[in-house]
């Protein structure tokens, strides 16, 4: 069993009919979905949720807290997301009230939180920020995670498996795990010279072409791996990233 | 402060905790906009112009029961065509317009019980459309000269109550069986209207769309029992659709 889920697939492929297949809003045609918490335990944010509009955020907020109980103290979201309490969620703009609905996730002590397109609409930092902020309270609370999401890196920085549904099926399953990954891409400078460093040091490495221009992969992180690209920056060479490789981008590719 | 009221309050307070999220819901959802003073003002208000146009045959003729039949019988009329406008445009352009545009599927994201929710919607509808009608009633009967035994005031809160529920469960049935939202509301709003412009009150379709108006005849009996009966086979066959219907999630 799995405590950080991630359903990945493209429009229309079934994410959002199998969330409201778990949540009761729709019955299945055989078999039953049950999530095991009590409703009062589980946070859900829909993708594009009716807001209720004549309320304002104030207000709304106070129905959070009548719903679920207190927001802990170390929280303001209205700081937080930049929102003034007397503002009326139907003058909000999209990305405003994407803020608005995500309140829920930090009122009370959730089990689960069921995140849909969690970002959509928010600039880059906003989107940063609030990531960090949905990270915290996951560890704060312990809750476990579904999430459905079109941005690869929400998944991976949010789930531990992965299911892909293509056509209202599951097309396959994958974990992200730090333990099972495939191997690490190394984003540098003078691609033919950091070879060259690697053969000397004794570690495998073969040069791909990706969406991020040419790379290098290695299967692991070693110290030699290390003491390898120290060499190469004093020499001059420069690694501009490292990015660990999960099955999920390999399962995509083979999609 | 006595052990009693100690536990009394307890009572309450786990009463009022266990439908909190109903209530909320209904109160953001269902009954926005200042509807809720509606449903209890409007009949209100109408009783008191409804005794202005009866009062000059009140003081002529104040022995006469029939001018206090009447006086009754307008009042009850308007509130009960009152809230046929009222609720049927509740519960068909907030209630069930929500199942399909999200705002309900929304709630019950939150964590709202759609059962729970069900029945609260229905009893709550019931008991404030009841208390606007009877507020109209009983304001004429303590104000000003309208004569009604007591007897009758509580046979007459019962007929009322459970020929709001009856209103209620009925437009809920319908809402289920049709589509359109429209067509729900103007398939309440005809007979009602139609059957209080040119069919008698007395006669059986009378009886049963507006069976709080037999307590004048003093055979009232029948058609509070008729009413009840259908109150909650409706209940029942409105609430089962209810559970297995899938409800949109998102605007």
């Amino acid at each position: 069993m799995t405590s950080f889920l991630g359903l990945l697939g493209p429009n229309g492929s079934g994410k959002s009919t199998l969330i409201k297949l778990l949540l009761g809003l729709i019955k299945s045609d055989e078999g039953e979905a049950e999530l095991g918490y009590a409703k009062e335990n589980i946070r859900m944010i829909p993708d594009f949720p009716s807001l209720p509009a004549h309320l304002t955020i104030a207000e709304w907020m106070d129905v959070l807290e009548e719903y679920y109980g207190p927001i802990p103290t170390n929280y303001d979201l209205e700081l937080e997301f930049r929102l003034v309490g007397s503002w009326k969620i139907e003058a909000l703009s999209v990305g405003q009230k994407r803020l608005v609905s995500l309140m829920p996730i930090f009122y009370g002590r959730p089990g689960l939180l069921i995140l849909d397109e969690p970002t959509n609409f928010l600039d880059l930092l906003r989107r940063r920020r609030v990531l960090n902020l949905i990270k915290q309270r996951i560890a704060e609370t312990n809750a476990k995670v579904i999430i459905s999401s079109h941005r690869i890196d929400e998944i991976e920085l949010l789930a531990s498996e992965v299911i892909i549904l293509n056509k209202g099926k599951l097309a396959t399953k994958t974990s992200l795990k730090l333990d099972e990954r495939l191997g690490y891409e190394l984003r540098v400078n003078k691609l033919d010279a950091f070879t060259t460093y690697l053969k000397n040091y004794g570690i495998n490495g073969e040069i791909r072409s990706t969406l991020l221009g040419k790379t290098i992969h290695v299967d692991k992180l070693s110290q030699e791996l290390l003491d390898c690209i120290s060499d190469f920056n004093r020499d001059g060479g420069f690694v501009f990233g490292i990015n660990a490789v999960s099955s999920l981008q390999e399962k995509l590719g083979g999609l | 402060m006595s052990t009693k009221s100690a536990d009394n309050k307890s009572f309450v307070g786990r009463l009022t905790h266990r439908i909190r999220r109903e209530q909320i819901s209904f109160n953001n959802f269902v009954l926005t906009d200042g509807i809720f003073i509606a449903l209890i003002v409007i009949p209100l208000l109408g009783a008191f112009i409804i005794y202005r146009i009866h009062d000059a045959a009140i003081y002529m003729d104040q022995g006469s029961v029939a001018v206090h039949d009447n006086l009754l019988l307008s009042i009850l009329t308007f509130g009960k065509l009152t809230m046929v406008v009222l609720i049927g445009y509740i519960l068909t352009f907030r209630f069930s317009k929500g199942q399909d545009n999200g705002i309900y599927g929304y709630w019950l994201a939150l964590g709202l019980d759609r059962e729970r929710f069900f029945i609260y919607t229905t009893i709550s509808l019931t008991l404030f459309s009841t208390i606007g009608i009877y507020a109209g009633v009983l304001s004429n009967v303590l104000f000003f000269s309208l004569y009604l035994p007591v007897v009758d005031m509580l046979i007459l809160f019962l007929l009322i109550l459970i020929s709001q529920l009856f209103l209620i469960v009925l437009i809920l049935s319908l809402d289920e069986i049709i589509e359109w939202s429209e067509i729900t509301l103007v398939s309440v709003l005809l007979p009602y209207f139609l059957i209080n412009s040119f069919i008698d009150t007395t006669t059986l379709p009378g009886a049963i769309l507006f069976a709080e108006n037999t307590i004048v005849s003093g055979e009232w009996l029948m058609p509070m029992i008729f009413q009840l009966v259908a109150a909650i086979i409706l209940f029942y066959f409105a609430f089962s659709m209810h559970q297995s219907k899938d409800i949109e999630l998102g605007g």
